[in-house]
This record gives C-alpha cells, structure tokens and sequence, in this order.
C-alpha cells in the first residue's frame, strides 16, 4: 500500500504549532508585527519553499515507487509523460441499438468499409483479413494488411498488423450493454508504434491521419449509421458540392 | 439556382450556384418561397465567425414547396413546409429527449472536432452557418437540401400565408423556450433584456405563459414601442438605472425571472443559429455581457435565469456569487425547435399568436445585400427582413 504517501505527521505538527500560537492574543501581535518587518523575507521563504515542493512533487511524479494509484478509469485514458514510447487511444460511443445488432454488422466484415476510412475488404463476410490504407504527407499513403484476431460474439473484435505490415497496430472494439435504455457502447483502443516514433505519431496527428483521429471519426459513422442508416453529409450534391468544398 | 452567398466582411452576393440533389435517404428539396435574414446572419456578415469559407450560402429561416424527396423522407412532393434551423437525426440520446439542437448525427464527423476541442462536445448542424456547426447550405436561395426532412419540416396548412408561419424556423420557438425556460408561474413579473426579434416573441409568450407583468428594456424606440403593443410595460435604459427602476417596479422584491435575449458577439467565437441582432440593437457591443450581469443583479432571490441570447467564448467579471448566494436556477441553449412546433402551430392557426407584426421590410432574394446593409446599419427601423426568392418571376407568371 502507498498510504504513507498521503501521511504528513512532521508538517501536522507545524500545522499544531502555529495554531496555538494563534490561539493567543499576545502572541499574534508580535507575529503581526514581526510579519510586518520582515515582508520581504516572507515572500522569499514563501517562494523558496513553493518551488522546494513543486520540486518534491516532480520527483514524486516521476518516481518509479510511486507509480499511478489504481483507480477505475480506462488505461487509455491515463496522463502520459513525453517518454511513452507506444501511444495508445481509447474513444467509445453509445450507439441506440441492441447489441447484437451493432455487433452483427461490424462483424460483417463487408461493412468495415461503410464507417472505417481507408479501409479495404474482400467480398466475403467471412473473410477475416483486411487492409488499412493510411493517407500520409504529400499524398502517399502506406497499406496496411491487417487480421481479425480477436472474435467474441457480442463482446469483442480486435485486429492486429501482420507481419509483414511497415508498422504494429492493433484495433479493438469491445461492446457492452449501455445503462438504462440507451443501447450499446463501444470502446475502441488502438495501439500503434508509428514510423519514426513519437514525431510520427505527433506528424500523423497534426495531419489528421493519425488511427486516434481515424477511429474517433469511424465511431462517430459507425454511430450515424446504425441509428440514421445514413452518413450525415453537407454536400448539395451527390459528388460533393457547394456545402463542402474542402 | 440563385442564392446568397458569403464573400467576407460586408461582402454577400447573389450568385447562381449548383442546384442540390437528394444526396441520402432522408433528403427533401425544397423550393424557398421566404426566407428571412436572422440577427445571428449579422455575426457572420460581420465576420465574426469562425469556420466560414467564401461561397457558403446564408440563410437558416427558410420554408417553401417540397419539389423532391428522399427514399426514407416522410414528406409528399408539392407538401409546403417551415424547415427548423437545427438539423436534428431524431434517433440519437439527445433527440430521443427531443433535445434536438444537441443532435449527435447531423454535424458531419470531419467537422466536430473544432467544437470538441472548444465546448467538450461536439455541436449539431445548423443551415446556412460555419462549417463548425456542418456547413450546410442555408435557405436563403431558391432551393435547399434539407437532410432528416422527416424530423425537421413541419407540414403547413392551406390557406396559411408564409408570412404568418415562416418564423417557426426559428424566432418564434426560440422566444417560446426562452419564457419556458424562465419557469413562469402565475402572477409572475418578469424582465426582458433585449427587444428584438426573439426578445419580443419571448414577451409575447411569458404573457401566454401566464406572467402578470413583463417589463421590457431595451434603447430603439421602435422596438419598444412594439413590446408595449405586445402588452410589456418598458424601460428605456439610455435614460433610465434599470436595477433601481425593476426594484421599485418589483415592490423591493425584484423580478421573479430575467430572459437574456441580448447575448454577446464573443470575437468569433459564437456559432450560433438565434439572434445577435437584438444585441446590436440594444446597442451594448462588446460589452454586451452587461446585460447578463445586469440580469442577475436583478433577479430576485431564489429566482430564474433564461439565457436565449448567444454566447460562444468566455466571459469576465461574472456575478457568480450572486448566482449563488441568491440561488438562482438558470436555463439556455440553442432552440429544440421541434419540440415546439406543433404547438406553436395551433397557437398560430387560432389566432393566440400573431408574429407578422415585426416584419419591416419584405425584398426580392436579388435584393438581399440591401437588405443585410439596413439590417445592420438601421436597428430602429429595420426590424425583420424577408426575402422573396423566385417572386418576380411569380409576379410575371
């Protein structure tokens, strides 16, 4: 257990000390009055020991003996420092629809292409390979050959890079009952170790071709699609027009 | 087709641009036959707003003649309809609801991450805005796409003038769920900053609402010279200290709820769909968190706070202590305007509300960059315009 972290009994005692001193009439308005001269000196301790535990709590930080306390929230979700080597997303929606419902069409392996951009499957719904085009800077764009590994009715779908792939990625959706009538969520979470590390990872993203950004926007369509059956879209006409000309 | 499009600052233009076709299965077209320009197109005229691409086509109060529709569409070629200016799926948690302005299906994916990062959450579409709020083509031009037309558009009766429906678009429900949102209980007196187009249909509903007294404040003597033919009594703050005249008005107690209908143009940062126009006719600026400030100094205590004005960014000095300490309730958002439309329909087919009395000035869509210099430069006299696509050909046919 870490609970000697939160344990302070040395300032405790200090806390008790000036307490008592202001408990005491006299005692304060010399206090007052030595405060009142020494103003300066205040500041500078005041200041010294502000940046003395804002030091402390860095070491802490970075500490391996004080490693993240356990809490609820998804791995995806933690506060990374600049050295995580592996970026990894978590996104979920809540899609009002049964859960075999949502599962049995993204199983569906034909329909990846209908909400997954860039992505390419062969004509058979039992197929369970797939590639994965990335768009990257300057218009070249690196595939992806990619596998369903993972495949629990109702609950789980994951892909993963196949060997031969330019990079690692693994793509996982787990779906689960939403509270009270809403329907279904899904939680996505993908892992990638993108070229060239973290300055991949950072290019990729300002370029919106990140698989944090690919998969955020797959779920929201995947969302539009089985709650509409259709994609939303300002285009004026069927091949794009006047509404986004982007 | 015609239609008026957005070039930059004081710069729109009629031009013709591509007719729309039904792109996805809940589509309809419609044929504008009025449309009107809303305070909020001043913001975008003023270029304020973000997310704004030259050749945008404005406009987000619109109705007219389905010509064609959908697979999945609801409505019937040759039906006339009002089309809301949210765009709402009807199917997600928040339609479900019918918070229909928080629609989670209609602002296209590419385009709410900008308002994920500014609000937390993505907004929902709106016509004829910024791309942040999906970038739709708007209905100030003689046809529209409108998208999920079998939640939208509200079917209109024959022998309806436009004139006397067309603000159901947005105006009227947006002054309607401004006096909801102010919770009126009978023999209430409440207050409303800002005259204009949604401030006065807020007046009108509070007094359908039940409220025994509606004191309106404003500065153009035209606009409040319309909220006392609604039946407010009024203040005219370029000559009066509203906090001591709502006090002394208000027996010592205050008002029992204060409707914001001023809002505040936030540098470019307001995506809105309502009604700035009010504002700029209370003529505050920049400054125009006054009004809201002013409004909770106001209230009484434990009273109610009805914010239909647009706020888009960040505000300062913030009264929150009074907020608590008086422990008020407040209320806002942009309008679930089809929550609203049935029963606004009745009140209007009955007679219970009339919304043609702010109508000033009624053009041809050619004319529409007249329209938007007057209705930005004239406040007094330039209360409401409409636009008349396709009207001098009608003329001659």
């Amino acid at each position: 257990m870490q609970s000697a972290r939160y344990d302070f009994p040395h300032a405790a005692r200090e806390r008790h000390a000036v307490d008592e001193t202001q408990a005491d009439g006299a005692h304060r308005g010399r206090a007052n009055h030595w405060a009142r001269n020494n103003v300066w000196w205040l500041a500078m301790a005041g200041f010294a020991s502000g940046a003395a535990l804002a030091g402390v709590a860095t070491r802490q930080r970075q500490s391996p003996r004080l490693l993240r306390w356990a809490d609820d929230a998804p791995e995806t979700a933690a506060r990374r420092g600049a050295s995580a080597r592996t970026p990894a997303l978590g996104t979920a929606v809540t899609i009002a629809a049964h859960r075999s419902e949502v599962f049995g069409f993204v199983r569906d392996l034909t329909n990846l292409p209908r909400f997954m951009a860039g992505a390419q499957v062969a004509d058979d719904s039992l197929s369970t390979r797939a590639q994965w085009e990335i768009a990257g800077p300057r218009g070249n764009s690196v595939s992806i050959p990619i596998s369903l590994v993972h495949d629990r009715i109702n609950e789980c779908l994951g892909w993963e890079s196949d060997d031969d792939a330019p990079f690692e990625l693994e793509y996982r959706l787990e779906f689960s009952d939403a509270p009270g009538d809403r329907g279904t969520r899904v939680h996505a979470v993908v892992h990638w170790s993108p070229p060239a590390g973290l300055a991949g990872h950072w290019l990729a993203k300002a370029l919106r071709a990140d698989p944090g950004t690919r998969v955020r926007r797959d779920l929201k369509r995947l969302k539009m699609l089985m709650e509409t059956g259709e994609i939303a879209t300002s285009d004026i006409r069927r091949h794009g027009g006047a509404g986004d000309r982007s | 087709m015609k239609a008026l499009t957005w070039h930059g600052k004081h710069d729109v233009r009629v031009e013709t641009m591509p007719d729309p076709e039904i792109v996805n299965p809940h589509d309809a077209i419609i044929e504008v036959t009025s449309t009107a320009i809303c305070g909020s197109d001043l913001h975008i005229y003023d270029a304020v707003i973000p997310g704004m691409r030259a050749g945008d086509i404005l406009g987000h109060e619109f109705m007219g003649r389905v010509v064609d529709v959908g697979e999945k569409s609801s409505l019937q070629t040759g039906q006339r309809v009002v089309v809301p200016f949210t765009i709402s799926c009807g199917h997600c948690f928040f339609c479900r609801r019918k918070l229909f302005s928080a629609c989670d299906n209609s602002n296209p994916v590419e385009k709410q991450e900008a308002t994920e990062l500014l609000y937390g959450r993505a907004l929902s579409a709106l016509f004829g805005y910024s791309h942040l709020t999906g970038g739709y083509a708007g209905g100030q031009a003689e046809y529209v796409r409108v998208p999920f037309s079998d939640i939208g558009p509200i079917v209109v009766p024959d022998g309806v003038d436009d004139e006397q429906v067309l603000f159901l678009s947005d105006i009227l429900p947006t002054g309607w769920m401004a006096a909801e949102n102010a919770e009126i209980e009978e023999g209430d007196t409440v207050a409303v900053w800002g005259c204009g187009p949604v401030g006065l249909f807020s007046i009108q509903s509070a007094l359908l609402m039940g409220a025994a007294e509606v004191i309106a404040i404003d500065h153009y003597p035209q606009r409040l010279a319309l909220a006392r033919e609604l039946g407010a009594t009024v203040i005219d703050y370029s000559q009066t200290s509203v906090l001591a005249a709502l006090l002394e008005m208000t027996g010592g107690i205050g008002p029992d709820a204060v409707i914001d209908a001023v809002g505040m143009e936030s540098h470019g940062m307001a995506p809105d769909a309502m009604l700035d126009n009010v504002k700029q006719a209370v003529g505050i600026g920049a400054d125009s968190g006054h009004a809201l400030r002013q409004a909770i100094m106001a209230v009484r205590k434990g009273g109610r706070l009805s914010m239909p004005g647009v706020y888009g960014g960040f505000l300062d000095k913030f009264p929150l202590g009074a907020l608590m300490e008086k422990g008020l309730s407040v209320k806002t958002g942009q309008t679930h305007v089809q929550r609203y439309l049935p029963t606004l329909m009745d009140k209007i087919l009955a007679g219970e509300i009339d919304t043609t009395f702010l109508i000033s000035h009624r053009l041809l869509l050619e004319d529409a960059p007249i329209g938007y210099e007057n209705f930005s430069s004239n406040q007094n006299d330039w209360t409401k315009v409409v636009l008349k696509p396709g009207a001098r050909e009608a003329h001659h046919g």
